[in-house]
């Protein structure tokens, strides 16, 4: 009898013990999280990563450090195959996705071993972009590509980069452009088109409003759409940026008269989101105990309202509007929604059209 | 612009501007001087600092930094024969034997004052040039580009050696090598042996010290001896300074080389340091010595190798398009500080510009004043027995290669690339071939299909592919019959002796 | 048959490979490998020629690079050199199994002592010395360059203090 209530009690304080545990406010004094970015330094996610570390470390309970650790390889696979197979879900390692890491996972490429769907999702970033066009053709809007005979040609890094959406809006809107691949980057696409070895390109918004307003103004160049960016319910409508320009959907509806629909739009609409809806995020391990996660939503949260960030945020990653929590969970679904047989659409599309075979 | 010039000449010379400065001069001098690791590395070790700082000072940080790699680096090339960075790999082949010969501080001095003028040269054309930077950037397309790549490969017809087959087959050798990892074209990997680390190709540190580094330490590990022959290491420093003063028109005429192909965007730095070797050889007259310890063999990459830095400057801040892997970190750096590039550099940054010119020019003062007083004391160690030297050789070639992608890889592909290395030198198989090919393969292929799909036939009619063309066709033949007659004049003294 | 003659059938089989898996892939992806391997496979061959046609008229191999690349005069024997060649890659693989067991800093410093103390034949405490001095290093580079040196097996078992773990 003695025993037993001995047993009992014990039982009771360690239950009583982990109760209080699980009750004890998430501290991460004296740690270091380590957020891992898939990329070169000084590339794009690296600087987003950097711009954000501080304020993380700043608003995070216990004021843990945060370190950027980049782990490039393979278009980012390597670094996330590492957390996914190394980072313990005690919110000390995290891992920062681009829109090629989710472009592959997209593809099913054989070499990803990832799974965002057991993630959890910390913040995202949208990168807005903007496409525009050699005014040589007598386009003035993007209503006026439905008679364009021309072939247009486009700078482009490769059918299986950030491109990929670029190329599919292209061929949605019965323009047709001519991919020429192998050019280092956005950057080399835009020298490119100065050069006139191009006459359709794209930018990202920030890159847009440095390097192509002043051709807009000499008359260079003319700009068509906007890519778009999510509302708060997950729907696609114009950047706020540059509101005078239609977001892609409008513009489809601009050329065909009706509202996009069918596989394309629905691959389209997935890897959209891939690589500029919600281009970047931080993500936490699988497993990961909610109050740790809800502590990073809230300290992305409060970096958020930090009117420092705020001047970050606008010289550095464009001002777009960030995606925290539910709201960035919401925005991410069209990725994770995308049913089977629109992927494979897309699939077979790249294999007709630009002879990738995915393996 | 003389004003905005003038005004951040007095910012430059600000207290806390010249401690940065020199901050970053120290740095950029300690990472040269070791093997393998340069300006990429420089950069990453930097970028975490720069947050949050004014960035007229983080610039004066950035710019020291990068500026002075190339004059440090030249410690393990003509010490050690071992590449410093890729930018002093040609210094290799005429400053090592100088240092066997006991005339390490002649050439260790003569370098640092060529890559002083060089540097010198290249921070005055990064501010001449940025006001007609654009059109200038903008007439070297595609086609373009793939003819100055295919000029620098010519480079191997004169670097091919006494069996031009065997160097030809080597280049072919580097191609292969460059073309590992992603096709620039397609979404395919190649001759990956389904590893992940092949994916991404072998990075250039691990080739190059592979090539270089790892045969010579074998190589002194057998001789068991010191590396210079000598026991002396000569007083040569006011020698070499005479020296690369004597031949201050090759100087100019390799920084112009440097600045151009530093400007060039998509040529890469790499393949400079080869070029103006290249182009000593083939103008030199009188009876050089390349190879066996020519004071110009040294002189002419190393004034080339500084000046592509100011080059290398002028597409990153006004068009946001890094020429080399150090100036892709750099741009990183920028947009941290919250500074978009892009032509408007010039309107609302341009006291930045400016900035980067001064620093650039003291960054190479500073840093050639103090390469020139550590000179001696570095040079001391090829008297030392190669056994104490080796292990700690040793020990850098692995760090230095195991940071390029932190895996296993690094370290296994140094050594199958080491073997190959060292097989290729006691066979007569000439290995800078096989480095000039390698560092140009993927703009070579790059660049020719762009070329192709986007103009068919027509771009070999293109005045600017027609004049470089030319000068190709020019550069072989003056090289050819150069090396022919350095062999045969080496034949000769042969059979006198 | 001789060393130099295997290297050139090397390069024949390096080339066939090449222009062979070239056929493999994509149309953009294969020109350039297939290009460069059939135009190397034929020099490969008539290299491979050259050096029988060499043997068979007893011309000594040409050695000496010109201005082509470095070279070392040799006092010894070749044969010597390529023993001693092998057996100092046999000690670097013998480095890379140490630091698969006990991991990147432990193993070099642990080289670093042995090389000291065996090949160069220096003091215990000099070297030793040595050995610390490398290890300083190591962390020195580990923190600049925020690096995670390979792990050995002991670490995985045992929690090594930091910078050895």
């Amino acid at each position: 009898m003695a025993k037993k209530l001995v047993f009992l009690l014990t039982l009771l304080v360690v239950a009583g013990g982990s109760l209080s545990g699980m009750a004890k406010a998430v501290d991460f004094s004296g740690e270091t999280v380590t957020w891992i970015i898939p990329y070169r330094v000084g590339g794009g996610s690296d600087v987003w990563s950097r711009v954000y570390s501080p304020y993380l470390s700043k608003y995070l309970p216990g004021e843990p450090t945060v370190v950027v650790k980049n782990m490039p390889g393979a278009a980012s696979i390597t670094g996330v195959n590492y957390f996914h197979r190394k980072a313990k879900p005690d919110g000390l390692t995290a891992v920062g996705s681009s829109g090629s890491t989710i472009l592959h996972y997209l593809l099913g490429k054989k070499e990803v071993a990832y799974e965002f769907k057991d993630y959890n999702i910390v913040f995202g970033s949208p990168v807005d972009g903007i496409t525009y066009i050699d005014p040589k053709f007598g386009v003035k809007s993007v209503a006026d590509v439905k008679g364009l005979t021309e072939e247009l040609v486009y700078a482009s890094q490769g059918a299986t980069s950030d491109d990929l959406v670029a190329l599919l809006a292209y061929e949605m809107l019965g323009m047709k452009v001519k991919a020429v691949f192998g050019y280092k980057g956005r950057g080399a696409g835009r020298v490119a088109y100065e050069q006139g070895e191009a006459s359709i390109d794209l930018q990202s918004v920030p890159a847009y409003v440095k390097n192509v307003l002043p051709l807009v103004e000499q008359g260079k160049a003319v700009p068509l759409f906007s890519y778009g960016v999510f509302d708060e319910q997950g729907n696609i409508v114009r950047d706020p940026i540059a509101p005078e320009l239609p977001s892609f959907p409008e513009a489809y509806e601009m050329v065909h008269g009706k509202k996009p629909s069918g596989p394309a739009w629905e691959a389209w609409k997935a890897f959209f989101t891939a690589a500029f809806g919600i281009q970047k995020c931080m993500w936490l391990p699988k497993g990961t105990p909610e109050d740790v996660v809800a502590a990073f939503r809230k300290a992305a949260q409060d970096t958020l309202a930090d009117p420092e960030f705020e001047k970050s945020l606008q010289t550095t990653l464009g001002g777009a509007r960030q995606m925290v929590g539910v709201s960035a969970e919401k925005a991410f679904n069209a990725v994770l929604n995308v049913p089977e047989t629109d992927k494979q659409w897309l699939i077979n599309w790249l294999k007709d059209r630009y002879e990738v075979v995915i393996d | 612009m003389l004003e905005a010039l003038s005004q951040s000449f007095v910012t430059i010379f600000t207290f806390s501007h010249i401690v940065w400065l020199v901050t970053g001069v120290l740095a950029g001098l300690s990472i040269g001087v070791l093997p393998g690791l340069g300006g990429i590395v420089g950069m990453s070790i930097l970028l975490p600092v720069i947050y949050g700082m004014e960035p007229d000072i983080a610039f004066a940080l950035l710019v020291g930094m990068v500026a002075v790699i190339p004059t440090s680096d030249t410690f393990p090339s003509v010490l050690m024969g071992i590449p410093g960075s890729a930018a002093s790999q040609a210094t290799i082949m005429d400053g090592y034997p100088m240092a066997k010969r006991g005339e390490a501080t002649r050439a260790l001095s003569a370098a640092f004052t060529a890559s002083l003028m060089g540097g010198l040269v290249g921070a005055v054309t990064l501010s001449l040039v940025i006001p007609i930077a654009k059109p200038l950037i903008l007439a070297f397309g595609s086609p373009e580009l793939f003819m100055l790549t295919v000029l620098g490969l010519s480079m191997v017809g004169i670097l091919a050696g006494k069996r031009p087959i065997r160097g030809l087959l080597a280049a072919c050798l580097g191609l292969v090598i460059g073309a590992i990892g992603a096709a620039p074209a397609a979404a395919e990997y190649r001759f990956t042996f389904g590893t992940e680390y092949m994916m991404d190709g072998i990075p250039l540190v691990v080739v190059g010290l592979g090539l270089f580094a790892f045969p010579e330490i074998i190589d002194l590990l057998i001789k068991g001896k010191a590396i210079s022959e000598k026991t002396t290491i000569g007083r040569g420093w006011v020698k070499g300074v005479k020296d690369a003063l004597a031949h201050k028109l090759l100087v100019l005429r390799c920084s112009f080389i440097g600045v151009i192909i530093g400007f060039l965007p998509g040529l890469g730095g790499s393949v400079v340091d080869w070029i103006a070797y290249g182009h000593v050889v083939q103008i030199t007259k009188d009876k050089p010595q390349f190879g066996k310890g020519d004071i110009r063999g040294v002189i002419a990459p190393e004034s080339a190798n500084n000046a592509k830095e100011g080059g290398g400057l002028i597409p990153t801040l006004l068009f946001g398009i890094p020429g080399s892997g150090s100036m892709a970190v750099f741009l990183g750096g920028m947009l941290i500080l919250g500074i978009q590039p892009g032509p408007s550099m010039v309107t609302e940054h341009l006291d930045l510009v400016y900035t980067s010119v001064w620093s650039l020019a003291l960054a190479n003062i500073v840093g050639a004043a103090l390469c020139v007083i550590l000179a001696r004391p570095i040079a001391q160690l090829t008297k030392v027995r190669y056994a104490y030297i080796a292990p700690f050789m040793i020990l850098i070639i692995t760090l230095a290669c195991y940071q390029a992608t932190q895996t296993w890889g690094d370290l296994i592909a140094l050594l199958v690339m080491g073997i190959l290395g060292w097989i290729m030198k006691q066979f007569g198989w000439p290995r800078p071939a096989a480095l000039i090919g390698y560092v140009l393969a993927a703009n070579l292929e790059t660049y020719l299909f762009i070329s192709a799909q986007r103009f068919g036939w027509t771009w070999l009619w293109r005045p600017g592919v027609l004049v470089i063309g030319a000068i190709i066709v020019i550069s072989l033949i003056l090289g050819l019959r150069k090396t022919a007659a350095i062999d045969k004049a080496a034949q000769k003294s042969e059979a006198k002796q | 048959m001789n060393g130099s003659i295997l290297f050139s059938l090397f390069f024949v089989a390096l080339f066939s490979y090449v222009s062979y898996s070239a056929l493999g892939y994509v149309y953009l992806a294969r020109m350039f490998p297939l290009a460069v391997g059939v135009f190397a496979l034929v020099l490969a061959l008539v290299n491979l020629f050259e050096d029988i046609w060499r043997l068979r008229r007893n011309i000594a191999s040409d050695s000496g690079m010109g201005l082509s690349d470095l070279e070392t005069d040799w006092d010894i024997a070749h044969s010597e050199v390529w023993l001693k060649a092998g057996l100092l890659i046999g000690v670097v693989i013998a480095l890379y199994g140490g630091i698969w067991l006990i991991g990147y800093p432990l193993a070099m410093s642990i080289f670093v002592v042995l090389v000291y103390r065996f090949i160069a034949r220096a003091k215990l405490i000099n070297s030793c010395i040595a050995g610390m001095a490398a290890l300083g290093f190591i962390a020195f580079v580990a923190k600049m360059l925020n690096v995670s040196w390979p792990e050995g097996l002991i670490q995985k078992l045992v929690n090594l203090p930091w910078p050895l773990g």
